[in-house]
């Protein structure tokens, strides 16, 4: 493999991934995709007391970590090409056991990997394990955001209670549901609770999260990126199809979106927040209300950036290929 | 309570009037050079202190105005303490393709080497290419070259051919499920127009049209049919010509050229690199006439969603004129046909 490369950690078909890809072409820097379908063998890890050497061999090409320039983590992961194991002699317990413990010693190589990776130019955030939501909530309240309040319950009585009081929505906890099959996809987004839902009687539900409903005058899309916001502000009010969630999209008539500055105040803590959970790059969903005030609703840490980057002009790709560069 | 103007409508103003560009729902508006001073003399609008500041002469104007801008969604509604929470756009312009526009000419005389002409314009990125073939084709010749385009950098290609009796209908289809990126086969010196467009969200379409086209000459026409309403257009002609910014063309001889219709060659493609040409100061020269350095087209309000001409240019063909074909007058806002015009000899600035 050449020097000087930028490594991507990556899913498979991801817009944002395919436009720095473009870019990262443009200038003629070098790259190399690690996507699921791309397995990976450990040619070498050495540790001594002179250096640290990582070669790894991904897909016939040997690469050194020192070969690295950069690295991109996008929902992906390194996962190691390994051998056939024989098991057919092994009580079946055995083998549950075996496979925990192989699956253990396997997580604290890349763990080890992902550790000497994060030291270099970063773009994404490694995900060793996925970002708890209700932590995050918690945390943005603990820095002086405004967030809706949000209950979780699994009786019925209680969710009853509350909507008397107030209208309310639900959403997945963590995250969104998908679902395709050949004839309909599922996607769960954010919806109303229709008071036709109390006319069923049940005492025990899954465990949701309710949260108020905000009645909003826009809501905000900011993509944070080296010290730098990104903010569009998405105007769905007048339209009935996209009240709750602008994800539901009206093709016909897009939903307005702008660019946006926001105030100070916000600014400082949003950044507040990204030191405390320790981001290179998010993108946090707001939404100022009736009152002019900024309720936070959630930050994601590998969220899309194209919609505002082409809505608004802003070339993230381009700027992030400038800094993985430089 | 004040009204600002969404950043993605934008007012150019013309000599004899304006239009807004609606660059996200890529529509446009005709509007009164009035109103056009109203929104860019101002970065919020309140109707009451236009209204006074008119000394009320004019109340039933400014209601129509901002009953229009409403109705049209062009203007929201601000609180006085967000009214600096909405920048304008930036109108910067980039793209991460060398080349973004090739075209290619074929006539029965061509002898293109199809593979290494697609493999260079890969290498430079380039984004859409356009066949363009003046004699009778069969597609499964153009099957054959399209072949090539596997697996390249291209997102869209367009083929256009002449009109013959045996083109089918079901063998044109069949070419356009097996090649997913062929956006447009466009078949002229047809008998009827037909557009046999296709379900399938991917899928490109088949248009018969009616136009005589015999060779590169006929390229030029502007009109408001192919008038562009989206942002990166917009930003892109601020600076760079409306057609030859990063194009680039082979014609019929294998000539490499900005346009085929142009005189200048830089070479021929059987012993120039398309790289080499991409890079000569002189080839890039073009790129940067932009619309407002044009005469005319400087004082028309179309000239962010105009096309442009540099070969086909109107009087006495300085690279700087009009384009030839534009069968528009902004001085006295009239296209050809419509009442009272007259034309740019007749009536200039
Ligand atoms: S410069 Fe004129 S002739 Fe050349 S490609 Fe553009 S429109 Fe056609
Ligand atoms: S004068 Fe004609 S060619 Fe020039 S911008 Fe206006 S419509 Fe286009």
């Amino acid at each position: 493999m050449e020097n000087n490369f930028t490594l991507i950690i990556a899913n498979k078909f991801d817009y944002c991934i395919d436009s720095i890809i473009k870019w990262l072409k443009y200038h003629k820097l070098n790259y190399l995709v690690i996507d699921p379908d791309k397995k990976v063998q450990i040619n070498k890890i050495k540790l001594n007391n002179q250096y640290i050497d990582i070669e790894l061999n991904i897909k016939g090409k040997h690469v050194a970590l020192d070969q690295i320039r950069s690295v991109i983590f996008w929902k992906g992961r390194i996962e190691f090409e390994l051998p056939a194991i024989q098991k057919e002699e092994l009580v079946k317990n055995m083998v549950i056991a075996l496979d925990k413990f192989l699956k253990r010693e396997l997580n604290t190589i890349t763990q080890y990997i992902y550790n000497e990776l994060n030291k270099k130019r970063i773009f994404g955030l490694c995900i060793t394990k996925n970002p708890n939501k209700l932590i995050l909530l918690s945390k943005a309240r603990e820095v002086g955001l405004k967030i809706p309040n949000t209950l979780i319950s699994s009786s019925d009585k209680i969710i009853k209670s509350e909507l008397l009081q107030q209208e309310l929505i639900t959403k997945p906890i963590q995250e969104i549901f998908n679902f395709r099959s050949k004839k309909e996809i599922h996607t769960s987004f954010t919806h109303f609770i229709d008071v036709e839902y109390t006319n069923e009687n049940k005492d025990l539900i899954f465990p949701s999260l309710i949260q108020e409903k905000i009645e909003k005058k826009y809501e905000l899309r900011i993509f944070y990126f080296n010290k730098e916001f990104h903010s569009m502000a998405i105007f769905s009010q007048t339209d009935d199809k996209t009240r709750t969630d602008f994800r539901d999209y009206n093709y016909e008539k897009p939903n307005r979106m702008v660019p946006y500055t926001l105030p100070n105040e916000i600014k400082k803590k949003l950044k507040k927040l990204i030191n405390v959970i320790d981001y290179h790059s998010c993108s946090f969903d707001m939404i100022v209300n009736m009152k002019n005030e900024y309720v936070f609703l959630e930050v994601n840490p590998l969220g899309q950036f194209d919609l505002e980057s082409v809505t608004c002009n802003f070339k993230i790709e381009k700027k992030i290929v400038e800094y993985l560069k430089s | 309570m004040v009204y600002k103007l969404f950043a993605c409508c934008i007012p150019v103003k013309g000599y004899r009037r304006s239009i807004i560009v609606d660059t996200q729902r890529m529509n446009y508006f005709i509007i009164p050079n009035g109103l056009y001073e109203i929104l860019i003399n101002n970065e919020c609008y309140s109707p009451e202190k236009i209204k006074k500041e008119l000394e009320f002469k004019y109340n039933k104007v400014i209601n129509e105005y901002f009953e229009f801008l409403l109705n049209n969604d062009l203007i929201f509604s601000c609180a006085i303490e967000q009214i600096n929470c909405f920048p304008k756009l930036s109108l910067k312009w980039d793209a991460p393709h060398h080349i973004i526009n090739a075209i290619i000419d074929v006539n029965e005389k061509s002898q293109h080497d199809y593979n290494s002409i697609f493999n260079q314009l890969s290498n430079l990125l380039c984004k859409h290419i356009e066949i363009r073939f003046f004699n009778k084709v069969t597609l499964s010749f153009i099957s054959e070259i399209l072949l090539y385009s596997d697996y390249k950098s291209f997102q869209s290609i367009d083929i256009i051919l002449p009109y013959s009796i045996d083109l089918s209908i079901v063998e044109l289809n069949k070419v356009l499920d097996k090649y997913s990126r062929l956006t447009n086969i466009v078949i002229f010196n047809s008998p009827d127009i037909t557009e046999i467009k296709n379900e399938g969200e991917d899928k490109g379409q088949v248009l018969f049209i009616k136009n005589k086209i015999v060779d590169c000459t006929s390229c030029g026409e502007i009109n408001p049919s192919s008038f562009t309403m989206n942002l990166d257009f917009f930003c892109e002609v601020q600076t760079f010509n409306s057609c030859l910014n990063r194009k680039i063309s082979i014609d019929v001889t294998g000539q490499i050229k900005n346009c085929p219709s142009m005189a200048q060659s830089f070479g021929n493609i059987k012993n120039t690199s398309l790289e080499n040409v991409v890079n000569n100061k002189e080839f890039k020269c073009f790129r940067n006439i932009k619309k407002d350095d044009i005469e005319v087209c400087k004082d028309c309000e179309y000239r962010y969603i105009c096309s442009d001409c540099r070969v086909y240019v109107r009087g006495h063909k300085d690279v700087f004129s009009q384009p030839a074909k534009c069968k528009y007058n902004p001085y006295i806002a009239k296209w050809e046909g419509e009442k009272d015009y007259v034309s740019i000899e007749q009536k200039g600035s």
